[in-house]
């Protein structure tokens, strides 16, 4: 086998496990979309004014992107997707291509790689090979699961499965086509994926303002996701749109390939201040985490912010759409919930809480980091005690998840009090603090295996959100008993503000958070420091 | 006293044994050097020393105190300069000496200075930019300006460049003289030559060989370079005589035990030169672990 395959192979096994699982990602959200439409608007009158909603309103576009034939399973099918699924897909693609190309680079590992008989040029491209396939992986599965939805249902065609799949995923290729430039650029990481998320803010950014207006909706061809969402997939497949995407990957993937080799090692082609005279004291531990971790919050905090404020934006549309269904009145109606824009809001903090509590088990999954890569021997070899050490880190945590969390609540309340006020400062806050328990108690979970098992920190808490990702998203419309609803960490929520936060159960959650975060504690007190 | 003690200290993992029944005796201002080949057990013995990792059965005391229990009264007199490490590579070089020093809580600011000085540091650089003698050196004044009572080294000079392992062996004298004791573990035998009074061998988790320089010498082989003026003799049958090479008409061997059959198989063979010394510590170590 010739080292290009090699380390082709290698990329590939890393990231296949990943790239699988977004694959399901894209069929159980179609097709659960799919269904959950048929539910909720079972007759044509519904759907039409689903669509006659939808489709008038600014806000809705800018959010979610232009709306076409929503009166139909496939139109509506299409319309969600697109508006999560290319992100999701393109955020992971742009962090895989920046680990596998500068973060190797700045832990040696590609240096090893590149010591093989191969070129840096076909090293880069064996590596970006690696990540395309794990990409088309994602593709196939979804392909097979939307074909099959396709020959089930007969809501549309097989071929129109087909291109939908090819959409969905085809941001990956792009995004992690501009994440191997951006890691040729600069020389660490970080920087390489700030920038790569910059684009892919800017992108949606470009593509809200374009589609906010039919006036300037032409500037949607400036911005990649623009490219897609002019695909209109399963009712119209436009061609054009999926060119220009693939043109661009092939484009930026033979860029990253020429710098790659046209720099030193290590060294970048935009050069790094490595001095820094006036850097700020750090002289205790809480004041090293935050200035490890600060950053990140910050960074959390802004993408709430900016989420929750463009949901606050749309939610006059949006709420006028639920009115339309009447299945959904009668449901929530049987809750006690009547207000539409406050059931609105319940499902975007509802969506929001699954990104924090990603957030709470990543600040676990970081502390981890710091005990595998040998960072925190440095502390535990100095008087602190494994107690200081643990507790500190939790601290901030727990101050940096909170954060995060209000800014959520007062992006939506600044969104919303542009367009029509619906939502209060207090409740608006209210529903972001609500969503801090359930966050802390993944936390917990994920400092309990940190404590005993410290290797599983990552893969134990992404597969509980994932599972209660997924029985939130399957679980009523496949009516599944409730005790397996209540293994879900979001169906302890309350649904605020349309509902008002428990405060019982709330302060119960955070009581077992604080067992578990404990417990981990114990079990980091006690055990061997885990290097690798 | 015992500054210093480990007794039937052992660390499994599963079924095989890191460290196996250490027993270690290291008194107060005593320079310990700690050789042992990659694997031998060495950084285990260190982190359970330090605490990071608990043994499986025995003991290890530093003070009289407990490492398992109280790690941190420990850490209070002790200094760590771990051999391969990661620094968070976004501080400078500044602020991680601070913030080692502000752990610590006791440090020598002048010292400190002088030590960067020294050892040629550049603190206003970021981590990150550090070449890995760098941040060894980054390691080591962090360690040595605390001025701590145990020094623990785990092959402290590894990426150093020659001037720089120099600048360490001074340092180390300095703490020396000051009556700091210093646990070294190294690879850099001639290091461990110049600066330890009590040299201890590890193999396979085993303490095999421990004493003074001297009195490993004494124990160890004397190796003879011996030269014929026709072809050599076949020595490798003379008793006590082991480890023999020859090249044409020269024979070098090693001698353990008396010199008296060796003498005997000589005397009759037309040597024209015979040169003998006692073993360096290379030769000691490479004669316990080269096979």
């Amino acid at each position: 086998m010739s080292t290009g395959l090699v380390i082709t192979k290698h990329f590939l096994k890393e990231r296949r496990m990943v790239a699988a699982a977004l694959g399901w990602m894209v069929a159980v959200v179609s097709i659960s979309t799919v269904y959950a439409y048929r539910t909720a608007y079972p007759h044509l009158t519904d759907r039409l004014r689903l669509s006659a909603s939808f489709s008038h309103d600014a806000g809705i576009a800018a959010v979610f992107g232009p709306a076409h034939s929503l009166e139909t399973v496939a139109g509506f099918t299409a319309f969600r997707s697109l508006a999560v699924i290319p992100l999701i897909i393109g955020i992971w693609a742009a962090l895989t291509a920046t680990k596998a190309l500068r973060g190797n680079e700045d832990t040696g590992q590609w240096e090893i790689l590149i010591s093989a008989p191969i070129t840096r040029r076909a090293a880069t491209l064996a590596a970006l090979r690696g990540i395309y396939l794990s990409l088309t992986m994602t593709l196939v599965i979804g392909s097979v699961a939307l074909s099959a939805t396709a020959l089930i249902s007969h809501d549309f065609k097989v071929s129109a499965a087909l291109f939908f799949a090819l959409a969905l995923v085809s941001s990956g290729y792009l995004f992690a086509s501009i994440g191997a430039v951006a890691s040729q650029l600069v020389s660490t990481r970080r920087t390489a994926a700030t920038i790569t998320g910059l684009v892919i803010g800017l992108s949606f950014l470009i593509r809200a303002v374009a589609d906010s207006s039919p006036s300037i909706a032409w500037v949607h061809w400036f911005s990649p996701l623009g490219w897609i969402t002019s695909t209109a997939p399963l009712t119209k497949s436009h061609w054009l749109g999926l060119s220009l995407v693939f043109a661009t990957t092939i484009i930026c993937t033979g860029i990253a390939i020429t710098l790659s080799s046209n720099r030193d090692l290590t060294a970048s082609l935009i050069p790094e201040r490595i001095s820094d005279t006036n850097g700020r004291e750090i002289k205790s531990i809480p004041r090293l985490w935050v200035k490890l971790q600060g950053l990140n919050i910050l960074s959390w905090g802004a993408g709430f912010f900016f989420m929750s404020f463009a949901f606050g934006l749309v939610a006059h549309g949006a709420t006028q759409a639920f009115s339309g269904s009447s299945t959904i009145q009668k449901t929530f109606g049987a809750l006690g919930i009547t207000k539409m824009s406050e059931l609105f809001f319940g499902i975007i903090f509802l969506m929001l809480s699954t990104g924090l509590m990603f957030a709470a088990n990543s600040h676990a999954a970081a502390f981890r980091e710091q005990e595998a890569e040998g960072y925190i021997d440095h502390l535990l070899v100095s008087p602190k005690s494994r107690t200081q050490v643990y507790l500190s880190r939790l601290l901030v945590s727990i101050v940096g998840l909170t954060f995060i969390a209000l800014m959520a609540g007062f992006g939506a309340f600044s969104g919303s009090s542009l367009r029509t006020g619906d939502l209060g400062i207090k409740d608006a806050l209210m529903a972001g603090l609500n969503m801090v328990p359930s966050a802390m108690v993944l936390f917990g979970v994920s400092l309990l295996v940190f404590g005993f098992y410290p290797r599983a920190v990552s893969i134990v808490g992404q597969s509980l959100l994932a599972w209660s990702f997924l029985l939130e998203l399957i679980g009523s419309t496949l009516k599944l008993n409730h005790y397996i609803l209540d293994t879900s960490f979001l169906h302890h929520m309350a649904f605020a503000p349309a509902a008002s936060p428990r405060g019982g159960q709330n302060l119960l959650l955070l009581g077992i958070a604080v067992v578990l975060s404990l417990a981990g504690l114990v079990g980091f007190s006690r055990r061997d420091t885990a290097l690798g | 006293m015992g500054i210093i003690t480990t007794r039937g200290l052992t660390k499994t993992y599963g079924d095989k044994a890191a460290v196996k029944n250490l027993d270690l005796d290291i008194t107060e201002g005593q320079v310990f050097g700690f050789l042992g080949p990659n694997g031998a057990g060495k950084t285990t013995t260190i982190r359970m020393m330090l605490g990071l990792i608990k043994p499986s059965s025995g003991s290890a005391e530093i003070f009289g105190l407990d490492c398992t229990k109280d790690p941190r009264e420990i850490h209070k007199r002790l200094a760590y300069v771990p051999g391969e490490s990661n620094l968070w590579g976004s501080l400078t070089g500044k602020q991680t000496l601070e913030l080692l020093s502000s752990l610590h809580g006791k440090v020598d600011s002048a010292y400190q200075a002088n030590l960067v000085e020294r050892f040629q540091l550049d603190p206003s650089k970021r981590v990150r930019a550090y070449s890995k003698g760098n941040r060894q050196k980054l390691l080591l004044v962090a360690g040595l300006s605390t001025r701590s009572d145990v020094l623990l080294l785990d092959e402290p000079t590894s990426g150093l460049d020659p001037l720089m392992q120099e600048v360490f062996r001074s340092v180390v004298l300095e703490a020396k003289e000051r009556g700091q004791t210093i646990f070294l573990s190294s690879h850099t035998l001639s290091e461990v030559e110049v600066l330890c009074d009590l040299v201890g061998l590890l193999r396979n988790g085993e303490l095999i060989e421990i004493g003074t320089l001297e009195e490993m010498r004494h124990l160890s082989a004397l190796t003879y370079q011996i030269t014929f003026a026709g072809a050599p003799i076949d020595l490798s049958k003379v008793e006590n005589v082991k480890r023999v090479v020859v090249e044409g008409h020269r024979v070098s061997c090693e001698l353990a035990g008396t010199p008296t059959a060796l003498m005997q198989a000589l005397a009759n063979a037309n040597v024209t030169k015979l040169v003998a010394h006692e073993a360096s510590l290379e030769e000691i170590f490479l004669s316990h672990y080269g096979s």
